[in-house]
């Protein structure tokens, strides 16, 4: 394993009594080398967390963590491997672009060419701005500064802790290339998002956490089955709709609904004789978002998921 | 030297030329500099010349003080405050070479100043006459010394807390007022005779020694080398009080060193 957390427990002393909150509770986490694991939770689950654990930027009150197979501490030589973007752009603001691209480079034992610092700023699309202080810089800007400083240097791992947070549309879908372009090179990521669509994309593995644990940990073509006993389907909105088709949103004129496979010859004849347009119609495949509403309702977080 | 350390103390020197607040606390202190200076360089007579490059060199010194300590503060809470020291802590560079740049850089600033004493005070001797006195170099050098000391302690009361809090321990809470409270109490168990209160007063003078211990010095023999201020004339006795000088603001420093690096690493950063 290139990352693994074993009955990982970390709690905080918050307010005024110093009550104690279990940010992470028995969390365990396995992560194989060339994997992308996608970790998902509500706000508050306990994703960050584990990822600061495994960044050795918290140490944990039970349990054990390992990279690599050894105890990430804080700037350990582990970090020559490894890559992080934080979720809030907490970068020093002091500095220009160029700057900090270059001295968050120049802390890597073997120094990044001022060349390749260049590369990076033109590849995330900063080149006109490179001169401009971070602190000046847009939410977007600095993330993308942020991704300049993940690419900088060959990694084996890599940290995203919402790494399209604050990205137009087009920078966000640069950045999925990157991001597959790394793991095809079998680079090893663990990204921490709520954009399951990005999600799915991206990712082969999943582990959904709930309350500071991991729920399910799968592959994600695993998780996303094919349901063979119903398919989905998308056509002309209509008044009458037969009690066998279960419709599932509808409107602008269309419905989108499910219909089991064995109805599926007399819906197609149904809407061929009320000439209404079928537009999909495909096996039913169980999205992620499913997975996630389904596996925080069987942790008992039934009102959270509705 | 590692090669990180330097560009640590690199980034450390953008961080205090960039920084608006070290900037408005240095244009300040220059601001009273000048108008309290100026007209003295303006208005001198042959008497007072010797007098006014003390003056100088002392106004230059305390403006070495005041700002080191404000560097200290400000560049810990910044890094801290802004988390942008996680950005530091996860990358192949050791949180002691960071904590040791935040140290010399300040000690940089700080000797800069202090040689910078040392250049106005020299050129107004020669333009004026007055031959070079190894004086001048004595003071800075003790001037650097006492900054050390200062910064120190500002880094290390700064490491566990808020900035404000940590001024007002550095500015309020300070081994000459212990002295003078040991003083005191020392004064009120020779008139008690109330025995319960006399040993309250031992007791209350116990912690009180305790505390003047335990709370760094800013200006060690300060006392014996006292002659040097005032004449600028060095002899060697002087020059082994410098020594001890030096060697315990190196060894305060040390000390303030190791025990924030120590807090600095089992803070948790999130």
């Amino acid at each position: 394993m290139i990352l693994e957390a074993r009955d990982v427990t970390v709690e905080f002393a918050k307010g005024r009594r110093r009550q104690k909150i279990r940010a992470l509770d028995g969390f365990n986490l396995q992560v194989r080398p060339g994997d992308c694991v996608a970790l998902l939770g509500r706000n508050g689950a306990g994703k960050s967390t584990a990822l600061y654990c495994f960044l050795g930027l918290l140490q944990p009150d039970r349990g054990s963590v390992s990279l690599f197979g050894e105890r990430p501490t804080m700037g350990s030589p582990l970090f020559e491997r490894i890559a992080y973007l934080p979720e809030e752009p907490h970068y020093h603001l002091y500095f220009t672009v160029e700057e900090a691209i270059r001295y968050y480079g120049a802390l890597y034992r073997d120094p990044i060419p001022p060349r390749r610092v260049g590369e990076v700023i033109e590849l995330v699309g900063l080149s006109e701005f490179r001169d401009l202080p971070l602190s000046k810089c847009s939410k977007g800007m600095k993330q993308k500064a942020g991704i300049a400083v993940c690419i900088l240097k060959e990694c084996d791992l890599l940290f995203l802790d919402e790494p399209t947070r604050g990205l137009d549309p087009i920078a966000t879908k640069e950045f999925r290339d990157i991001l597959l372009q790394m793991h095809r090179r079998g680079t090893t990521i663990l990204i921490n998002s709520h954009i399951l669509s990005e999600v799915e994309m991206v990712s082969d593995h999943v582990a959904i956490m709930d309350r500071g644990r991991v729920l399910i940990q799968d592959e994600l073509k695993k998780l996303l089955r094919f349901e063979h006993g119903f398919h989905s389907v998308e056509f002309d909105a209509c008044a009458d709709v037969p009690g066998y088709i279960a419709v599932e949103r509808s409107g602008d004129g269309v419905i989108q609904a499910t219909v089991p496979t064995g109805m599926l010859p007399t819906f197609l004849s149904y809407a061929s004789g009320r000439g209404l347009a079928v537009y999909a119609c495909s096996l039913k495949r169980t999205t992620l978002e499913e997975i996630f509403i389904d596996a925080l309702k069987g942790a008992g977080n039934a009102q959270a998921a509705d | 030297m590692p090669r990180q350390l330097i560009e640590e103390i690199k980034g450390q020197l953008v961080f205090i030329r960039r920084n608006k607040l070290i900037r408005a606390i240095g244009l300040f202190i220059l601001i009273i500099l000048s108008v309290t200076l100026i007209p003295s360089i303006v208005t001198v007579s042959s008497e007072t010349q010797f007098r006014l490059i003390r003056k100088i060199q002392s106004a230059i010194g305390n403006v070495s003080f005041m700002l080191g300590m404000a560097l200290a503060i400000l560049t810990m809470y910044y890094h801290i405050n802004s988390r942008c020291i996680k950005m530091v802590l996860t990358k192949p560079c050791r949180p002691e070479w960071w904590m040791l740049s935040v140290f010399l850089s300040t000690a940089l600033v700080c000797s800069c100043v202090q040689f910078l004493g040392v250049v106005i005070a020299t050129t107004l001797s020669l333009s004026w006459g007055i031959p070079f006195q190894r004086g001048i170099v004595f003071v800075a050098l003790q001037g650097i010394a006492r900054c050390t000391v200062a910064f120190s302690w500002g880094i290390l009361l700064t490491a566990f807390l808020h900035p404000a809090v940590a001024l007002m321990i550095i500015m309020a809470v300070q081994e000459k007022l212990f002295y003078w409270l040991m003083a005191t109490t020392a004064g009120s168990i020779e008139g008690m005779t109330n025995r319960l209160r006399r040993i309250m007063l031992q007791m209350a003078q116990q912690l009180l020694a305790a505390c003047y211990m335990l709370l760094p010095s800013y200006s060690p023999f300060a006392d014996r080398v006292e002659s040097v201020h005032r004449s600028y004339r060095v002899v060697t006795m002087d020059w082994i009080y410098l020594a001890g000088i030096l060697g315990y603001a190196l060894l305060f420093a040390t000390f303030c060193y190791l025990l924030t690096t120590i807090i600095f690493v089992r803070r948790r950063y999130i």
